[in-house]
């Protein structure tokens, strides 16, 4: 019952109710979330077309199936683990059950060689992937609050950019810079937060 | 995905910009760090500042006083704007806060672009009322006044612009007239002007409700009428110079024309720069239709002044318009014309007719002029008896002086002494002393004069006022012109300053008071002849003594005998002495010879710096008839509402005083007195009456 749940629009998360009910609507926007995510990873790992979608399916099912046995406890990341070892599974099957068909390689491609399980690199890809789409549904969820404008006097204040500088590049008051920089990042990190806690389950709530 | 709009592009951009952010964004915005959802306050400021806030107005400084109430700029956090906020005076009691509201409702009754706004009233922490209104900025009336005058330059407030500001105001009062609420107190400061030329009118503090017709005022405009209000009301009731003559007397009806009268005194000073203290002369700067527009609402007869602000408007807008007025002769002379087109015949008769009666009335004046001459022999005659008379003539003079000061000082001094009340200055004993001198300069104020000066004095005892000997000293001296003689002895006891010589007097007369808190006539006579017989000068005493025993007394008859011992004291020479008041009349007659003066003596030592007015207010004289070779100077009667004066058998020689006494309309001379000169210069509405003594 902390002051975070409060400003939440639900404050069961999306994954708690997909997870206890497993009634189709959670099932589906959890889904939602998950479907773009799961896709780049697939495609970065080489897959595409049908079998692509047929590595999806998979990765689906074993989530609806794991669900339910899935407990988070220990680490708060937990299920991102699970998730992502879920999805280099599903990478590791399609490679193994394709190797002879396999054409070329894509520009990021993560090699066969790091999807041995106890190689880090796919696990560091996977999470840095999250972590960018996480801050990216935030922002399309801010698209409504900020201009893309205010979001650049963000992002260059982020690298170091003087606010005179950001002032006369972007041609906004100097003023307005200042109450720009701070609210974006207050209420983006606020925005980051709440989806956590939706999309990876509220460790505080245990 | 062919074309990206503008705005997706930006959105893009910050994105990759932010990349490698990504990380430490996430990790800051970890579930379990509280950390980053601390102040709100940055993210809405200002729906989270509404729903924080506890006291919705911040006082921030004062920017005006009255009688009554303090304005402060304030800023309502609420609606995040200066607004003017008036709290009352904290001399203010519970009793006094519905007279002090008052003003809020009548203000919230008005809803015009020329008239301040309410926008909220309220009651602080401290259960202390307090009301707010617009805050414009600009300045009042009076500084761009004041400043125009300075300069001298009237480039950014010529008279164009000066003369729109009247119509505003007179827009703003009509309406308010429409809506029953006079104002009762225009006057340039309470007229505030906005940068960009709009006109508010302020301060309704003043202001009535008229009933509507014979039904009366409904239940809420009956909280709204100030005699409800007692004695505060009284004391801030018009600013002289701005009021109409009928408005100084506080129980006369009020009507628009006190207002209309007010817009002709504000329409005069805006166009010539000057105080309207006086009705408009031949100021050549000003042009004629304007003086004329003044002129009629400055009308002393009310009855006589535009029947509305609407005519008044409509007379200033004309002449704006470059039309002529309704009160310019112009159109007069056009109607003579037209008239004697339509009426040739009759209208060369008529003028045959005027003809020869012009001629014998010029025959006529030359034998009115020859018959003068003789009365001018007659005259220089007289003037010659009279020099023997030189010695109380001169006295005459010096008490003629002594009036005139007196009134500038009465002036001057109220003015001073009405801040004082307002201000309660702390310990001071000027404040104490002139708080006193009220109880001389007005009637409707004395017995509240002699409260506050009480109260002052008691404030400063309790606060261990540095000089508390000559505050305890000065509250005996309160006590004892109050009668209170035994409480006087009391502090005398503690200290008696320099009045040892009253302290002495105590016991002759502290067991004579009566049940009524004062003197039987007698002893009370007996006192103020005994106070100058031991040795010092206390003839400002005498005469608070006399006004605040006046007020206590009932008895007209008792209240004319003192003033005749108090005359008999200023005019040591006083023979035959007669001195009959007939209150039923209002008419008083003074005769015997060596009388001069209506006021009391003068204090002999430095100066006397205490009022000193005419004494026959107390008594509300209407008549006068006074008999004395010694009496030569009108203007003692000025400050008096007379309507009747018979100088037969005095010495006067000058009228013009007696213009100012606006409710004279009837003087008795005898006919020789005066030359006709002089009496044409009378104001017209006084009739003379020529009759032999």
């Amino acid at each position: 019952m902390d002051r975070i749940s409060d400003l939440l629009p639900t404050r069961v998360s999306l994954l708690d109710r997909a997870k206890s009910s497993k009634d189709n609507d959670s099932w589906n926007d959890l889904l939602r979330y998950y479907q773009p995510f799961i896709t780049k990873i697939l495609v970065r790992t080489g897959l595409r077309g049908t079998d692509l979608e047929d590595a999806r399916q998979r990765v689906f099912l074993k989530i609806w199936n794991g669900l339910t046995n899935y407990e988070r406890d220990e680490s708060r990341a937990r299920f991102r683990n699970w998730l992502s070892t879920l999805i280099r599974n599903a990478a590791i099957d399609w490679h193994k059950a394709n190797r002879h068909t396999r054409m070329g390689t894509s520009i990021d491609f993560i090699s066969e060689d790091s999807l041995d399980p106890d190689e880090p690199e796919i696990e560091n890809a996977i999470e840095s992937e999250w972590q960018k789409y996480i801050v990216e549904i935030a922002m399309e969820r801010l698209k409504s609050v900020f201009s893309g404008k205010a979001f650049e006097v963000f992002a260059l204040s982020l690298q170091g950019v003087s606010s005179d500088e950001i002032a006369s590049q972007l041609n906004i008051r100097k003023e307005s810079v200042y109450v720009l920089r701070t609210r974006v990042k207050k209420r983006l990190s606020l925005e980051i937060k709440t989806i956590r806690i939706e999309l990876e389950g509220d460790a505080s709530n245990e | 995905m062919l074309q990206m709009s503008e705005s997706e592009k930006s959105y893009k951009r910050a994105f990759d910009e932010m990349e490698s952010f990504i990380s430490i964004l996430y990790d800051e915005a970890d579930p379990k760090n509280v950390d980053c959802e601390q102040s709100d306050l940055e993210l809405a400021p200002m729906y989270q500042a509404l729903t924080k806030i506890g006291e919705r107005y911040e006082i921030l400084e004062q920017i005006g006083k009255g009688g009554m109430k303090e304005i402060y700029r304030a800023f309502d956090l609420r609606s995040a704007r200066h607004v003017a906020m008036a709290k009352p005076v904290s001399s203010l009691t519970k009793d006094n806060y519905d007279a002090f509201l008052r003003e809020a409702h009548l203000t919230a009754r008005l809803e015009h672009p020329c008239i301040v706004n309410l926008f909220d009233m309220g009651i602080d922490d401290g259960g202390i009322p307090f009301f707010t209104m617009e805050l414009k900025k600009g300045r009042s009336l009076r500084e761009l006044i004041r400043s125009a005058r300075k300069n001298d330059s009237a480039e950014d407030f010529h008279l164009r612009k000066r003369l729109f500001i009247i119509l505003r105001v007179c827009e703003a009062i009509s309406y308010a007239h429409s809506r029953q609420v006079l104002h009762l107190d225009l006057k340039p400061e309470n007229i505030q002007v906005g940068q960009f030329g709009e006109v508010q009118v302020c301060d309704w503090g003043m202001g009535v409700v008229v009933p509507r017709n014979e039904d009366g005022l409904n239940d809420s405009e009956i909280l709204l009428d100030p005699d409800l209000y007692g004695p505060l009301m009284l004391h801030a009731r018009g600013t002289l110079g701005y009021m109409a003559p009928e408005q100084r007397d506080p129980r006369s009806p009020k009507t628009i024309a006190m207002d209309i009268f007010a817009l002709g005194c504000l329409l005069q000073e805006l166009v010539t720069l000057e105080l309207p203290d006086k009705a408009i002369r031949d100021q050549s700067a000003v042009d004629s239709p304007i003086k004329a527009i003044i002129a009629k609402a400055r009308r002393d007869n009310p009855a006589e002044r535009y029947s509305s602000v609407e005519e008044l408007h409509q007379d200033l807008s004309r002449y704006i318009g470059g039309f002529s007025t309704s009160v310019e002769r112009a159109g007069f002379l056009r109607e003579v014309r037209l008239f004697y087109f339509r009426n040739r015949v009759p209208c060369l008769i008529s003028i045959l007719f005027l003809g020869l009666m012009a001629g014998s009335g010029i025959w006529f004046t030359k034998q009115l002029r020859d018959e003068h001459l003789k009365t001018e022999v007659a005259y220089a005659k007289s003037q010659e008896s009279l020099l023997i008379a030189e010695e109380e003539r001169s006295l005459a003079n010096e008490a003629r002086q002594r009036a005139e000061d007196a009134v500038a000082k009465h002036k001057r001094e109220r003015e001073l002494a009405t801040v004082l009340l307002d201000r309660q200055i702390e310990n001071s004993r000027a404040g104490a002393e002139l708080l006193l001198d009220n109880l001389i300069m007005d009637n409707s104020l004395s017995l509240a004069a002699v409260e506050n000066a009480f109260e002052h004095m008691d404030k400063a005892l309790a606060e261990g006022a540095p000089n508390s000997d000559w505050f305890t000293a000065q509250k005996a001296y309160t006590l004892f012109l109050t009668q209170r003689f035994s409480e006087a002895e009391e502090y005398y006891a503690i200290s008696v300053g320099d009045q040892s010589d009253l302290r002495e007097i105590i016991p002759d007369f502290e067991k004579l008071v009566g049940e009524n808190g004062i003197l039987p006539v007698d002893d009370f006579i007996r006192l103020i002849q005994r106070i100058p017989a031991t040795g010092r000068e206390r003839n400002p005493l005498i005469e608070k003594m006399v006004v605040y025993d006046s007020l206590n007394r009932d008895s007209q008859l008792e209240k004319t005998r003192i003033i005749q011992a108090v005359l008999e004291m200023s005019n040591p020479n006083w023979r035959n002495q007669s001195f009959n008041f007939d209150s039923v009349s209002s008419h008083l007659s003074v005769s015997g010879e060596g009388f001069y003066s209506f006021f009391r003596k003068p204090a002999l030592t430095g100066i006397d710096s205490a009022p000193n007015l005419n004494l026959l207010r107390m008594l509300n004289v209407r008549s006068i008839e006074i008999r004395s070779s010694s009496f030569a100077d009108l203007a003692q009667l000025s400050e008096l509402n007379l309507h009747r004066i018979d100088i037969r058998g005095t010495s006067v020689t000058e009228l013009e005083s007696l213009a100012n006494i606006s409710t004279l309309n009837m003087l008795v001379i005898e006919p020789d007195q005066f030359t006709s000169e002089q009496i044409v210069e009378l104001p017209k509405r006084i009739a003379v009456e020529k009759r032999l003594l």
